[in-house]
This record gives C-alpha cells, structure tokens and sequence, in this order.
C-alpha cells in the first residue's frame, strides 16, 4: 500500500471517531432518540473500500458508520439524517441505521441483522446479467450470520457464480452475548464449507490485512466466485452506544479504548515513516474541523443549539 | 377474444419480456413450465439467462429481486401461496419501505405475483389467505385477480406501475376460460361487474364467482344487485362503493378469507366514513370464512367459507 493510500485509510478512520464522538454527544444530550451502532474498535474494515472500484456497490448492516466514512458518504448529511433534518437529500427519512448514498454505490444499511444479504445477492445477479466488471461486498456483523437469509444468499451466490465479497465482521458480541456462546464455530469463515465460497481470516483491526485481503479477493470475485472475509474486530463501547455494557469486563472496555484500530494504525505509520508526528496533528485538526463544521450546519438546519454539554 | 387464466398469464409475461429487456422473471420451478404453467415454453422467446430457477429460498428470493431492481432489472418474482408470509419480513422491512428510506434514490419496481388459494382438502398450512396481511404493508400495492378476462390488463398495469405490487392470483379460477376484458386497468381502481339497483354487494378474488351467481338468483327473486370486485386491497377506492351504496342503500361485502380484521372490515369502515353512511337502510352485512383454522375435510370446509345460499340470504333479506 502506498502512502497516500495509507494516509487516506488513517483520515477517514478519524473521520469516523470524530463523527461518532458528536453522535455519541448528541445521544448523551437526547437531542437524538436513535439507537447508536458505534464502529468505534471496527474502524479498521474502512480498508476495504480503498480496495474498492469506482462501479463496484457496497452494502452494509447496522454498524456502519465507518463503512460510510469509507465510502465517502457526506458527513454532512450524516448528520442530517441522524438529526432527522427533513431539509436534506434523504429528507430524514432513513436515520443513520438505514442511510444509503446511490452517489457512491452505497446501496443501504439495515437495521435488522442479516437483511441486506439478499439484497446484496440480487445487485450481483445483476451485475453478472449485465456483463459488468465490478463487484459488490455486503458488511454484516458475525450475529447476522446466525440468521437463515446468511446462508440463504451463500447458496444463491455459489450457485448463480456471483461477484459478491461477505464481509464479516466478527466483534465477539451479538446484541450483549458473547459470540461464543451462541455461535458454535471460531471461525464464521467456515461456514463457507458447506458451499462453493472461499473464505479468509484477517485481523479487521489492522487496515493493512483488511486492504491486502480485500485486494487479493477482488479478481476472485470477478471472475463470479464468492468469498467470506471474515474480520475479527473489537467493539469498544456496548454494543448499542448508551445501553448498560455490565456484560463486559470494565478492564476490556479500558484497554480496548487505549488502543483502538486507528492508535494503533497511527503508531503503525510513525513507525514506518509513512508519516510524521507533524503530519498527524495537521490531520488530526483537519478531520475535527471537517467534522465540526457539518455538524453545527446539520444543527443549525435542525434549529438545534448547543453550548457546551447543554441544549439551549 | 377466449381467454384461459393461465394462458393469459403466460401471454402477458411472454409480451411484457419480449418488449422490456430488462424484464427477468424468477421463482422456483421457472425453468419448467412455472408454479401453475405461467412459464411453459417461455425459453422459445426470451434468453435463458432472463428466466431464472430460484431455490427454496422465499424471504432471498424477494430480497434479490430487490436488490435486481436497484440495479436496473425489472423483476417478475412468483412466489407460491402457501409460501407467502414466508416473504412477509422482507417485503415489509426492505422492499415496501425502500422508496421511502431512499428518498427515491433507487428503484424498488419488483412485481410479486402469488395467489389467493382456498379450497377443501389443502389444510391449514395448504391454503393461502393473508390478503389482508398484506395489504396493510404501506409501500406495496396488493391487487386480486379475479377472472381471467382481467389477468392481462391487471398484471400489465402492475408491471408498468412504480414501486412493488402484489398481485394475487386466484387458483380456484385457474382453469377458467372467458371473454377477454381489453380495457386497460387503471392501478387501484375498483370495477362494477354487474348494474343494479337494489343491493350493493362488495368483494374481490375467489369469492367473485359465488357472488355473481348468487345475483343470478336473487334477479329472479327480483332482488337486483350491484356487483363490485374490489381488486386493489391495499388503498380500497372508495368511490365508486360509496356512489353504488348511496343508490342501493344496501351494502353486503363477502370474501372467502376469514372475517376478523379482513378486508371486509376496511371496507365497512370506508363506507360508514363515507357520505353513503347517511343513506344506508340496514346495517351493512359482512359475509366473509369462519374465524377459525382452515378445516382439511370437505364437510367442514363447506362450513367454513361463505357458500352462494349464505350469499344470497344476506342479499334477499337486506332491508326486510
């Protein structure tokens, strides 16, 4: 991976964390009643997109605000949409757990595990009926594999030769279960066995084996043979932003805070010299700001003022 | 012209193929002649790659024709009755809803077409009667087609219609064979099918043809009813029942699903909204399956849904 790939991946990744950092505000404040799917321990899977061609289309589950940072979706409306703001290209109709972005081949998100496979498995039908050279990857959490619709689409896609990548990612928590307990198998790459589908393990904390993974798998793919990448990730707040995580160890949550995919990605690149401690202030400063700025435009249109930690 | 329901069927979607390319049709047992012959030697005039066999995957069978339709194919899917609310989750969740929650960035134009199946000896889990079910998913059109004179026009006009549709065949009218309706189906609208001046009586799908025949006979006991077949369930038009109701002052509304928040129920509750409310001269009647599990056996069956002599009771004795 080049620098400027690399440069690109750590950008959208604070991207996210700044994004999800105001999300996370606006929920402690309840100026916003959604649920929240933090990607905050997953950020590393925006790698893949940089894989990614310009025609080839993505979906993804509930957890997606990384993947849409990946995709380039407008923080902006992000924020609308997580406001509701009727004023904006989707009118607040969708929420954050339910966006898509037809501008970049963002094809949805959904807030029920497991439903975007299908849909997914039909954009490829039509890519491959269409005699099309891109393909198309569906995100989705390791508790949507438990779902039958998973396995619907893994027999749809190995039986029609499709160009589709699953992209699971495996946080080792379904709702508040520990994946262990209810998925009987270490690696959900396996259930790839029972069908024609190649399937692989990469560590979705380090962008780099996201990317690498991604890329190796795209000319698979292209020639009409599905693949599973399974992504092992972290998740660091609960599962859904807010609720009580008494389910986890307090010392997983500390230690999961203190390293996070793009802590670790950061150090990763000083070390490399892919980048320089000045680079990653002027970054750092430059993601906050960009995030600052389509924040305050999506409250203003909701007519919505804050002043530090209250609504006024 | 004679039309048989099936082979109506088959002729539209054999014309509708041939005239949009990006037409494709899926469903199980597509490939060899289709759930009820709608697909029989439909590879002598459309690509094979356009006529696609589907596992027993019914909620993925929806989902991709989605997905089909945001990429710019045009879906037909058939589903088998007894199989629908298998599909009931995805059509709500994710295809009904799609306009919506995209603010029309993408397309959701996926023609569903299944049936509206009820006869004795199919059992509980045999039949398929949850019209009503589906018609209460806001986003999806439900249309039932009663007769094989409107199979071509109803499926036409569902096809070219935007958004997705359901359109409902009726099984117990398959091996029908009638004079062919050429006028084009207006999307939701309802249809007189027969003038008359003394009752009203309202329905739609299976039970269109008990009803028809119970006005042949209530005629010769100089009864004279107004016939409506409902055909759109999801948005009932209103109109033209409240005009019948508000001339015949009379209303009966029969279907063959059972009564308890059925389809009847939305359309009593248009009515007694609706400026005919002032004109009725008796309560408004609803003649509609037993509120009880579908009976396998021949002699409960014929209990269970409405029969012409019950029919034809409530018509005669209508303002007595």
């Amino acid at each position: 991976m080049d620098n400027q790939t690399m440069i690109q991946i750590y950008y959208k990744m604070l991207t996210t964390h700044f994004f999800e950092q105001r999300a996370a505000m606006l929920s402690e404040l309840g100026v916003i009643n959604s649920p929240l799917y933090l990607s905050c321990g997953s950020e590393g899977v925006i790698a893949a997109m940089a894989a990614l061609a310009e025609d080839d289309v993505i979906f993804s589950g509930h957890r997606n605000a990384a993947i849409m940072v990946g995709c380039e979706c407008e923080i902006e409306d992000m924020f609308h949409e997580l406001l509701g703001n009727a004023h904006s290209p989707l009118g607040g109709r969708s929420g954050l757990g339910m966006y898509s972005d037809s501008e970049v081949n963002f094809y949805g998100s959904t807030l029920i595990p497991s439903s975007q496979f299908s849909v997914a498995v039909g954009c490829a039908m039509a890519k491959k009926l269409q005699g099309e050279e891109s393909i198309v990857i569906c995100f989705a959490g390791d508790g949507a594999t438990c779902d039958g619709m998973f396995y619907e689409a893994l027999n749809m896609a190995s039986v029609y030769e499709l160009p589709i990548i699953f992209f699971i990612e495996n946080n080792g928590y379904a709702g508040k279960m520990k994946t262990s307990g209810v998925i009987d198998t270490e690696n959900i790459a396996s259930r790839a066995n029972g069908f024609d589908v190649t399937a692989v393990v990469v560590n979705g904390s380090d962008p780099m084996e996201v990317f690498q993974a991604v890329d190796a798998a795209i000319d698979y793919v292209l020639d009409n043979r599905p693949v599973i990448i399974e992504a092992k990730t972290n998740v660091v707040y609960a599962s859904r932003y807010g609720e009580s995580s008494e389910y986890r160890d307090d010392k997983d949550i500390e230690a999961a805070l203190k390293n996070t995919p793009v802590d670790k990605f950061e150090k990763y690149m000083l070390e490399k010299g892919a980048i320089t401690p000045g680079e990653v202030s002027v970054l750092k400063e430059k993601a906050q700001e960009k995030v600052d700025e389509a924040y305050d435009r999506a409250l203003y249109a909701a007519g919505i003022e804050i002043k530090g930690s209250e609504v006024v | 012209m004679q039309v048989g329901y099936i082979s109506a069927l088959r002729d539209t979607i054999k014309d509708i193929m041939l005239k949009d390319r990006a037409s494709i049709l899926m469903g199980m047992n597509i490939s060899s002649g289709g759930l009820w012959g709608e697909s029989r030697g439909l590879d002598e005039y459309v690509s094979q790659r356009r006529i696609i066999d589907t596992p027993y995957s019914i909620p993925s069978i929806i989902g991709s024709a989605l997905g089909l339709s945001m990429s710019g194919a045009r879906p037909i899917v058939t589903i088998k009755g007894e199989y629908l609310l298998k599909a009931a989750d995805v059509i709500a969740n994710k295809v009904a809803i799609s306009d919506y929650i995209t603010n029309n960035q993408f397309s959701s134009d996926v023609l569903i077409i299944s049936e509206i199946d009820i006869d004795a000896q199919k059992g509980a889990q045999g039949v398929s009667i949850y019209e009503s079910v589906f018609s209460q998913i806001h986003g999806l059109k439900v249309i039932a087609v009663s007769s094989a004179a409107d199979v071509r026009r109803m499926v036409t006009a569902a096809y070219d219609c935007e958004g997705p549709v359901l359109v409902l065949l009726c099984t117990q009218s398959m091996d029908d064979v009638c004079e062919e309706n050429t006028l084009p189906y207006e999307m939701g609208s309802s249809q007189i099918l027969r003038e008359g001046e003394d009752v009203t009586v309202i329905t739609y799908g299976p039970a269109v043809k008990k009803v028809l025949m119970a006005a042949d006979e209530a005629a010769e006991m100089g009864v004279s009813c107004e016939v409506i077949d409902v055909v759109c369930l999801s948005d009932i038009d209103i109109d033209l029942i409240e005009k019948s109701v508000i001339k015949t002052a009379k209303a009966v509304v029969v279907h063959d699903s059972r009564k308890n928040l059925g389809i009847a129920s939305e359309v009593v509750s248009k009515i007694v909204e609706s400026e005919a409310f002032f004109y009725l001269e008796d309560k408004i009647l609803r003649v509609c399956a037993k509120d009880a599990v579908v009976p396998y056996s021949k002699d409960e069956f014929k209990l269970f849904v409405p029969s012409k002599e019950e029919i034809l009771d409530a018509i005669v004795n209508m303002g007595k």
